[in-house]
This record gives structure tokens, sequence and C-alpha cells, in this order.
């Protein structure tokens, strides 16, 4: 009747219970015992109640180990609900008691257990640093691990072919992995060149557009030459321009702009005025 | 969605191995890198627990080396620039002991060894089992860099102003760190209890299994009380000022998972590693089989630990549940010695020598050494009340012959007794001693760890490792692990604090400290030669011929000797059906699987 | 993003092939799992209830002594300036007394393969959620606690409590997600009663937690 999970698990929970018990008890009440040296009628109440009348003494120890009693019950208790999941009792649930239900595989390689362990490092370092950005960017990669591993766990159920279901995976999460991505790749493009726009004088930031211009226009026909110019290639190309250009996007966000401080367009512009203003001045003196 | 049109071009495996695991495993390339880090198979995952733990354990095992040369000289702080770089890297050296190599190194041989005990292809959640790995990787990097750059929990609540970044970031490192530690624990537990083949109940299960069972169970109902302990911290630490759950050091808090009885529960493996490989050394079944599982699992009990905060509770070390249960933890030892015992008798003949058993055996000692010293550490809360009650029911006795009434102090030889006691053993609260009682717990399960790695080599990397070698390293562990706590044991009754750098001014304590870091060098060098001895297996042992000596070339009575060295994905050629806890011992026993069986 | 050598083009023009059936895992598992999984989460609570009450004993034990020997008024364990309604906290007791009932609704509807009140009763489910999560923001306003406050040290406790149920709630609330998307698709929500009935056995175990705290935060103070 009882199985051998439930005898350890329970053996666990009366354990505590009697732990928490003979803890409270010699822990005591502060005023001291007051029956045959060591009856402490306070401690006693307390203990049947649980702490809430009374006095357990120490009542830190005494509400773990009535916590530890209680996760183990909860433990032993599923394990003895299921009969400790002996493969025989599983396969009464199934349609035939005959067959044996067979244990879990080994699941097909994945790149998102290792992920949520970088969301993770960022979201531990975000948590103490002063600024909120790491730490969404953290719970963000976290939610995203979330839902692609769900995705992921989905499709290997959906046929008994791992490469099958990688198939399916793809086909259902490009939907939306793919306009995201995209969404993504093109807010952080914007922002580069933003950054190098800001960074720059009005004749620098002329030049900046017109590169930008033609290397997008170089690269849509590139695109229009598929399929002789091959999708790794062409995806090769995106990957290298799109990184030079969030790269000259976060150098131009940290160096000196090219026309002052950030900011200062007040000041800058004072100074425009008194420079003309002296710029006039010396040619009328001239 | 319904699959409709999907063409695949997966080439048919093999057709039985098709039920024991994914074909894409007989098709991935040979990618070291993107096949461990995205790997979904048991033993990958173990063999990178192990590795980290290793590699972890090398950092730790040199900072226990330099704090021993700074505590040559209790007059001063020579090798750290002052005393509190001293304390921090004297907590950091016993945090990662625990959490980043003793630990992890047993959860990767679980994971590798529990799936291959119970006969399952695989673990319940591999892919958990994999997150678990990375992230405590993460974690603990995080945890010790941020330690090492002035961080840690060494330092208390400041005067003024919010406590330290780096602080606050090895509150919560540590914190994911041990949630990374549990979720691999909970995975364990599902796993033993979800996969096991048709025929083995839990009381058939391999006593390695049933021990890691108990051991992550106890983890489970403990650690997470650690985790609220650092949250409390943090939570505390992040305000403007913090209002002190930390007191002088927020080590003081946490500094029951280092104490006794909480700090035996990452030794609990050690009696399973026992029940492995005597009963195989002496060829027979184990003797009182229930008895051992009844051992483990009251060991386990005994050890949790998580009510004794002395931070909450100062006297929580002298209440009878504390006392009792540190003496109490003897017993399950005993009764694993007298089924051991009892088996040897049967078997009417002297075991076969091997690494493997004799560094179970010398995690044995350790342990039993550790549980002495815990005894010694407690016998003032034991001892001083039954000598005082002794004492007072001979001044009643006396009282009652003399006529007299009232107290009265019985025989005076009783009286000095009791005095003595207390004033000598309630001084060593707080010195090297309790350090030394840690030393050797741990000590016990770094053996029991290598002896799995010993024992279960043909399956965890394919060959055995060197026999030489493995002495070599289990007699310099144990006796380097035994030479440096001793004698902090003997200098914590000499006044030296626990991890202070300027100690005790005693006579004597320089010299059992100089003892001490001897002992601890030759740790390190045990340490060297079992890393030596994992190359040279490759270099120098033979190749895999999967014959029937090289899948169990110790004759081992469990299903994991079954499977082929290293085992494949999948495992087994298919699921096995059991009727004992040794099934290659049973004669009805047949491996449906093997050359020549019938279908 | 996974490996395959498939291309969407391929796909579409991909031929009718018959799979072999999914691996199905054996039951159970989830559940042992989940069950692991909640007695975590109640030893961590278990941990911080402890140091609630002692702290607070130790508190109130140190305010007697001080009154008793300097006379006077003792000081409250949660600071004066902290307000202290009973509104929001019982008003979240009974919205998760009510999310029990649909809790079990959920599980029952997964039973009978009612995919349309499965989701139903997940989506109330995470409505009671929602709304105790909003309370508890509200509750932290109204109760005007600042860590800084120096004194009992009742406030890094109640926010180490109320906010580690908070992000118990959330994950409960991950939990309902899974189990709607297995019930959103796949056919038959029966294949699929695990689930629910993890995500419902971690529910509970957070409603009984949220009733300690009541009774020990709110109740007793």
């Amino acid at each position: 009747m009882f199985t051998p999970g439930f005898k350890l698990f329970a053996g666990l929970a009366t354990i505590g219970i009697i732990g928490a018990f003979v803890y409270g008890l010699s822990s005591g009440d502060a005023g001291g015992p007051d029956y045959f040296g060591f009856v402490d009628r306070n401690a006693i109440i307390g203990l049947v109640s649980l702490g809430w009348k009374g006095n357990v003494g120490s009542a830190n120890g005494f509400i773990v180990l009535i916590f530890m009693s209680i996760s183990a019950a909860l433990i032993g208790g599923t394990a003895v609900a299921f009969r400790d999941a002996d493969v025989e009792s599983v396969a009464e649930l199934g349609d035939s008691a005959s067959a044996m239900p067979l244990a879990q595989r080994p699941t097909a390689p994945s790149w998102w257990p290792a992920a949520s362990a970088v969301g993770l490092g960022v979201l531990l370092i975000g948590l103490v640093m002063d600024t909120k950005a790491f730490w969404i960017i953290g719970l963000v990669l976290l939610a995203t691990v979330a839902v692609e591993w769900a995705l992921t766990a989905w499709a290997d159920r959906s046929t008994g072919d791992a490469v099958t279901n990688l198939a399916v995976r793809d086909r259902v999460g490009a939907s939306f992995e793919i306009p995201l991505l995209g969404v993504a790749l093109g807010g952080v493009l914007a922002l580069s060149i933003s950054r190098m726009f800001l960074w720059a004088t009005g004749n620098t930031a002329v030049v900046i557009a017109g590169v930008l211009s033609l290397v997008i226009i170089a690269v849509a026909l590139l695109a229009a030459f598929r399929p002789q110019i091959g999708r790794r290639a062409l995806g090769a190309i995106i990957g290298v321009v799109s990184v030079v250009i969030i790269g000259l996007g976060i150098l131009t966000a940290v160096v000196e702009p090219l026309h002052g401080h950030h900011g200062d367009h007040g000041e800058e512009d004072g100074e425009q005025h008194s420079a003309l203003v002296v710029l006039e001045s010396t040619v009328e003196t001239a | 969605m319904t699959l409709t049109e999907i063409e695949s071009d997966v080439s048919a495996p093999p057709a039985v191995r098709e039920t024991m695991a994914p074909a894409v495993y007989q098709r991935l390339p040979k990618n070291i890198l993107a096949d461990g880090v995205s790997s979904g198979d048991h033993k990958v995952i173990g063999r990178l627990w192990i590795l980290g733990s290793l590699l972890f354990g090398l950092f730790t095992l040199v900072a226990d080396v330099l704090v021993r040369i700074e505590r040559l000289n209790t007059d001063s702080v020579d090798l750290f620039s002052q005393a509190s770089t001293f304390e921090q890297w004297f907590t950091l050296h016993r945090v990662s002991l625990v959490f980043l190599f003793v630990v992890p190194l047993l959860i990767g041989i679980a994971m590798v060894m529990v799936p291959l005990q119970i006969g399952a292809p695989s673990l319940a959640f591999p892919r958990a089992a994999s997150a678990a790995l990375w992230s405590w990787a993460v974690a603990g990097v995080i945890m010790v860099v941020s330690w090492a750059i002035d961080g840690g929990l060494i330092n208390g609540v400041p005067a003024e102003g919010p406590v330290g970044q780096a602080t606050q970031l090895s509150m919560l490192s540590f914190a994911a760190v041990v949630i990374a530690l549990l979720v691999a624990s909970m995975v364990i537990v599902t796993t033993i209890f979800t996969e096991r083949s048709q025929g083995m109940s839990l009381y058939n299960v391999p006593l390695f299994t049933w021990s890691m069972l108990v051991a992550a169970g106890i983890w489970l109902l403990s650690l997470p009380v650690l985790v609220s302990n650092l949250m409390l911290m943090w939570i505390d630490a992040r305000g403007p000022s913090a209002q002190g759950f930390g007191g002088e050091q927020y080590y003081n808090q946490i500094s029951w998972v280092f104490d006794q009885p909480q700090v035996f529960a990452f030794a609990i493996p050690v009696l399973g590693m026992l029940g492995e490989t005597v009963p195989v050394a002496l060829r027979r079944r184990l003797k009182q089989y229930d008895l051992a599982m009844v051992a483990i699992g009251l060991f386990g009990a005994l050890s949790f630990g998580a009510y004794a905060q002395t931070f909450f509770n100062p006297n929580a070390n002298t209440t009878w549940l504390y006392v009792v249960g540190s003496i109490a933890l003897i017993l399950p030892l005993l009764a694993m010695l007298g089924s051991v015992a009892l088996t040897g008798a049967a078997a009417g003949r002297a075991p076969i020598f091997s690494a493997h058993l004799a560094l179970s055996a010398m995690a044995l000692v350790a342990l039993f050494t550790a549980g002495a010293v815990s005894t010694v550490r407690v016998l003032d809360s034991l001892l001083a009340p039954v000598v005082g009650f002794a004492n007072r029911v001979v001044g009643f006795i006396q009282n009652v012959f003399d006529g007299q009434e009232g107290s009265r102090e019985g025989w005076k030889f009783l009286s000095d007794f009791e005095g003595w006691i207390g004033s000598t053993f309630d001084e060593i609260a707080g010195t090297s001693v309790g350090g030394a009682m840690v030393q050797l717990v741990l000590i016990a399960g770094l053996l029991a760890g290598i002896a799995g790695l010993y024992y279960w080599a043909p399956k965890i990397l394919g060959r055995k490792l060197p026999t030489s070698l493995g002495l070599l390293a289990g007699l310099s562990i144990l006796g380097g692990g035994v030479l440096s706590a001793l004698p902090d044991a003997i200098s914590g009754f000499l006044d030296q604090p626990e991890f202070v750098a300027e100690a005790s001014q005693r006579d004597g304590v320089e010299l059992l400290n100089l003892i001490s870091m001897l002992g601890s060098l030759g740790v390190f060098a045990g340490f060297g030669a079992l890393l030596l001895a994992l190359p040279a297996a490759f270099f120098f042992g033979a190749d895999n011929d999967d014959d029937e000596d090289e899948r169990n070339p110790w004759q081992g009575h469990t299903l994991e000797w079954l499977s082929e060295s290293p085992p494949p994905p999948g495992n087994f050629e298919g699921p096995y059906v059991v009727t004992s806890e040794a099934p290659l011992l049973d004669d009805d026993f047949v491996n449906p699987y093997a050359e020549g069986a019938s279908a | 993003m996974s490996g395959t050598t498939f291309s969407p083009t391929d796909l579409a023009h991909a031929v009718v092939t018959e799979a072999p059936a999914p691996f199905v895992p054996r039951k159970r598992t989830l559940q042992i799992g989940t069950a692991a999984f909640t007695a975590i989460w109640v030893m961590y609570f278990g941990g911080l209830f402890g140091a609630y009450v002692s702290a607070r004993n130790s508190f109130k034990d140190l305010q007697a002594d001080i009154v008793a020997r300097d006379g006077g008024t003792a000081a409250s364990w949660i600071p004066d300036s902290a307000q202290v309604e009973l509104t929001a906290p019982t008003i979240m007791a009974w919205t998760l007394l009510m999310s029990i009932i649909t809790m079990q609704w959920a599980v029952y509807s997964f039973k009978r393969n009612d995919r349309r009140h499965s989701l139903i009763a997940l989506a109330t489910q995470a409505m009671f959620g929602a709304a105790v999560i909003n309370q508890v923001v509200f509750q932290w306003n109204q109760l005007g606690l600042v860590i800084d406050d120096p004194g009992s040290g009742a406030t890094p406790l109640i926010y180490a409590i109320t906010a580690s149920h908070v992000a118990m709630i959330a994950v409960a609330l991950c939990l309902l997600a899974f189990a709607a998307f297995r019930a959103l698709a796949s056919s038959n929500t029966s294949d699929h009663v695990d689930v629910a009935a993890s995500a419902a056995t971690f529910w509970y175990a957070m409603v009984g937690l949220y009733f300690v705290i009541w009774i020990l935060i709110f109740i007793t103070k």
C-alpha cells in the first residue's frame, strides 16, 4: 500500500514534525520551564497552536522544520498517489495494459537552454546596475527563450522523426520570428544611423546619407540577382553591412561629435550668432 | 496545425535504436562545441558538469593553499593586502568548495549514471538539466569575479550609504548558482521516480541511485532556505541604507550551510558509492539491502540543518535536537558499515582490490573522522547537562540520607568535571574546529566523486582510468585532508578563530597551521594526480572493442554494465525487465539484446 | 535558427509523405517534477516566514525590555508611517479562493476534451492572477514603506515576502500559458491533462502560501 518513495518522504515529514516539536520545546519560552524543571506550558501551547499563541522559543527553526515536513509530505503524497510512477502503474493509464510505455528519449539538440544562461547573466548584472535597460534586456531574453523553448517542445511531439519536427518548428516559428527579428534589426539600424547623423555636421551628414543610400541600393541590386548569388552569400553581405553600420553607430555615439557637445544647440546657435557678428564686424572694419 | 506536407530526408536508422534515441543523433556533425552546448544527451550534459566542477575545483584548491599560507604567521597579514581580503578569499574558497566543486561533481556523475542504472535512455527533463548546467556555469563565473573585486559576503552593513554593487552581485549570483543546483536536483528526483525499467521499484534501485534520490531530496528541502537568506539580504541591500540582515558580516546569516548537520548533506552519496563498489568487489549481493537503504535515508534526514540558523537563534547549536542529531549521524554510518561487514563475512574471501573500492573506503574514513570532530563540538551541550543532572541526583540522594532539604552539590569531582567541560568545549564555538569538520566532510564527498569517476570511467569516458594514479590521488587527498583538518581542530582548542587572519598568539598554533598548510598541498597534489589520470587514460589506455570485458570490466551487477562503453545516444538497445536490485546476478535475468538471444 | 536544411521554398513545395507517429512520453513525469518544483517554493517561503517571525519576536522582546527599563510605549513592528489596510489583502484572498474553482474547472475541461471551456477557464484564471498582482502593487503604494526607514527591519522582510509571492504568481501564469498553448495546439486536450494538473498543483500551493502571508503580515502584524 505504501510505496518506498512515500515511505522516504513521509519519514522525512514525520522527522520534521517531531523535530519541530522537540526544537520548539527545547528552545523554550524565555520565562523558563513551569513544571518538573523541564515542562514549559507556554512552549507547549505555542507548539500545538503552531505559533499562534504561546511562545515556541526559536520561531525560525520551528517554522523551517514545519515547512520541511509540509514540503516532504507534498512530494510523498504525490509519490503514493501515483504509485511512485512505477512503469506498471503508469501503463494502467494507457489504452493497453500490456504495453509498457517507453521512458523519455534524449531530446534533439537545442540552443535555448544555453541561451537561458545568457539571459540570466544579463539579468543578474542588470539587477545591480543603476540602469534599467540591462535587466529589462535580460527579462526579454528569458521571455524569448521561454517562448522558443515551448515551441520546440511542442514541435518535438508532432511526429516521431526529429528532422521533420525541426521543419515543423521552423514553419510555425518563422511566421513570427522573421517579422520580429526584422523589426528589431531595422530598429537597431535606424538607431545606429541616427547616432551617425547626430555626430556629423551638415556636409558630413550629406555624405553619410549618400553612402548609406548607395549601400542600400547595392544590397537591393544584389538581392535582385538571386538565385545566381546564393542565399548564404547574400545573408553574409547583409550581415557584414549591418555589423559595420551598428559598429559605426556605437562609435559615433561615444566619441565627441564634430559640431561640439550634444544638446548644446542653444549655446551653439548663440555662439554662431556671435561668431557671425564678429565676422561681420571684422568685414566692416576691414 | 496538422502535419501533412513535409518531406523527410532522414535515412532509415537501425530499427531497434529508433525506440531509444532520435535518428538525428546518428547524423550530427562532429562539432564538439555545438554538440556540447546544444546536446540533449544526458551523458554529454553530465560530462560538462564534471568538467566544470573540476575547473572550479582547481581554483578552489589553489585558494585553499593560499589561505593556509597566510595563516602561517598569526601576527600580521602578509599574502593578502588586508585582513578583510583574507576573509573574502576564505569564504569564497568555502562557498566554491561546496557549490562549485563537490556538489556539481556529484550531480554530474548522477546525470550520467542514474539513467544508465535505472535502464532509461535519458533524463526526465534533458533540456532543463542543460539549462541548469549553463546557468550554474555563468552564475558561478559571475560569483567568483564579483567576490574577487571586493564583493563577497564578508562585508557587513556599511555605516552609511548603500551596500556596494559587487557585494549585491555576489548575493544574487550565489542565489542563482544555488537555484541552478536545485533545478538539477529536481531533474534527478523526477528521473528516478518516472524513468525506471519495468520491474524496478524503488526497493530495487541501485544504492548510488537511492543515495542520489535522498541527497537531491534533502537539497530540495534545505537549499531553498539559503536562497531565501540571500534574497532577504539583497532586498535589504538594495535600499539607500541597509537595515542589517547580516549584522557585522553577511556571511553570518548563511554560515549554517557550512556547519553541522547541514554540511553532511553534501556527503550522502558516500554511502551510495560504498554500497555500489563493495558488493561488486565481493562478487555477491549486499546483505541487508533494506538496512542499507534505511541507513542512507536516515543519514539524509539527520543532515537537514536549515533549522539551525545561529544568526536568528544564537543558541541553536546547543538545543537538544541539534546535539542529539549531530551525534546520531554516526548511527547510519555504522549501519552501513554493518551491512558491508555482513556481506564480507558471507562472501568468505577478500574483496577484489580496485582503485574505486579503495577510494570509497577512504571516503568513509574521512566521513567517520568528520563525525568524530562534530561529536567533539557538541560534547559540552551533551555532557554538561547530563553530568549536572547526575550531580543533582547524587545531591538529592545525599540529602535523603542526611535528612536535609534544599539543593546540594553532589560529588565535587562531578562538579569539577562539569565545569571543565563547560570551560573547555564551550570556547571552541566559532573556532577552527568547525572548519576542520567542514574540510573533512567535503573531502569525503570529493573522494566519493572520484570513486564514482573511477568506477564508471568506462561509461563516462569510454575507457578505464589508471589505477596507480587513482590510488595516489586518493591517498594524497585523504592524507592531505586529515593533515589539514586535524591541526585546525587542535588549534581551535588553542583559540584559533575560524577565518580571521591575525589569529591566536598561543604557542603551537603557527606550527599547527604549517602542518595544515602542508596537508592542503597534499590535497592539491592528489587532485593534480586525478587531472593527470584523465588524459593518461586517453593517451595510454587501450581502445574500446565493445566486447563483454569492455562493457563490464568490474563484473558489475546493475543495468549500466549492459550498455556499451561509452553508451551511444539512447544508451541501450531497448528496455529491460528486472526483478531484483542486482539483475545481472539473477539466474532468470535474460538480456534480450545479447548476441544469440532469442527474440 | 535550428540547423535544419529546409528552405521556405522547399517547405512550400513539399510532397505529402508519411511521418512516423510521435513519441509519447510517460505520464506522471511532469506532475512529479512539478511536485518537486513546488516543494522548492514552499521551502523558500518557509525560510522567509521563519526569518519574519523570528525578527518580529526579537523586536517585540527588545521593546518589552526597553519599556520595562525606561517606561514609555513600545515601538510598533511595522513602522507607524505605514498604512496597513485590510481591504486589499482580503480582496486578494477572495480572488484567490475563486481562482481555485476556475483552476479545477480548467483541469476538468481538459479531461473532458472540452477545448473551449479549457481556454475560457485558463483565461479567467490568468485574469485573477493579473488582478492579484495589480492589488499587490496597489498595496505597496498604500503601505508607503521605504527600505531606508530605520527601525524594526519589517520593511525589507515585507517586501521580500510579497515580492517573492508576486514572482510565484508570475511563474504560475507562465504555467497557465503553457497549458493554454497545449490546449490550442492539440486536437485532444485530454492528452495534456498532465500539464493542466501540474499548473493546478503549483497554483494551489501559491494560494495556500498567500493565506499564510495574509495571516502573518496583515492579520497578526
